[in-house]
């Protein structure tokens, strides 16, 4: 499994891109909204959620409704195809042509 | 990293589980609004019926076109622009479509009193939640749905004196119950 499916294949990370990738493209969603739908505590939830973001796969931006601070997140193109990409290693896994050393996965970096 | 079989077929089963569950969950996020704007409007609009029955048409008819114009302007500022547009004109095309068959219902079925026309058009759109519920796999929608329509025959049935009453104080609660339940997570 290639680097990026790695930090994806983490089962709350998973789930957070799983919950994203149900979004249509590019769609912003509420932090607190996103860890309720994942079922996560605050603490682990940002420290996995910053985690994807420095990885490229997500979008975190931070602002204000009123004077009340507000949090969202969106998915990356490149997340959208590195999920993607991780489903695809899963499934040729389950089909046997997941223990081939020459299965190449896309590189992403953090910028 | 090695991801054995049993892996693989778990982190996919999470994945299907979650993507399921947060569209669910989007789609009910944007149900809500209606149901809140349309139980205010129950609320408001058969109170004032029984208020003044005589008058029932054109408080409903002025209502009407109030949640119409509100439900667009929700409808315009959902995310996604281009797309909101599009889901607009279905809107609009929708409310004229339900103008159309109500006339239509009711020419036919003339004679009506202004308690019949109210229970008609209510339990019509306590069998859209629960059809619309049932077709798309939305349950909070069928159990919407479902408790709106025995509600509205209940008070049909045994409060028909004051039926505009029940309508607008246990109708438009079920309404504004449930736009509330749907937001939650």
């Amino acid at each position: 499994m290639n680097k990026v499916s790695e930090i994806i294949h983490q089962p709350t990370r998973l789930k957070i891109m799983a919950a994203m990738k149900a979004l249509p493209g590019g769609e912003w969603i509420d932090f607190v909204r996103l860890r309720d739908i994942v079922s996560m505590t605050d603490g682990n939830f940002g420290a996995h959620v910053n985690t994807l973001a420095d990885a490229g796969l997500l979008h975190i931006d931070k602002g204000f409704v009123g004077k009340r601070p507000r949090t969202r997140i969106s998915l990356t193109p490149a997340g959208h195809i590195a999920f993607d990409f991780y489903l695809t290693e899963l499934q040729a896994i389950l089909t046997g042509f997941g223990n081939q050393k020459s299965f190449i996965g896309p590189k992403l970096t953090s910028s | 990293m090695k991801v054995d079989f049993e892996q693989a077929r778990a982190a996919l089963e999470s994945a299907a589980a979650t993507r399921h569950r947060s569209a669910q969950l989007r789609s009910y996020a944007l149900a809500s609004p209606y149901l809140l704007l349309w139980g205010a409007i129950w609320v408001l609009a058969f109170g004032l019926c029984q208020w003044q029955p005589e008058r029932s048409g054109l408080i409903w008819m002025v209502f009407d076109v109030i949640g119409v114009a509100l439900g667009l302007v929700i409808v315009l500022r959902r995310p996604g622009r281009r797309k909101s547009n599009v889901v607009g004109v279905r809107y609009v095309g929708i409310c004229a479509s339900l103008c159309l068959f109500f006339w239509a219902a009711f020419f036919i079925l003339r004679p009506v009193h202004s308690e019949q026309i109210a229970a008609f058009i209510s339990l019509t759109v306590a069998m859209i939640y629960l059809v619309g519920g049932l077709v798309l796999g939305k349950w909070r929608i069928v159990v919407t749905g479902a408790i709106l329509a025995f509600i509205m025959l209940f008070g049909y049935v045994f409060f028909q004196n004051h039926f505009f009453s029940w309508m607008s104080i246990v109708g438009g609660g079920v309404l504004l119950g449930a736009g509330f339940w749907l937001k939650r997570v």
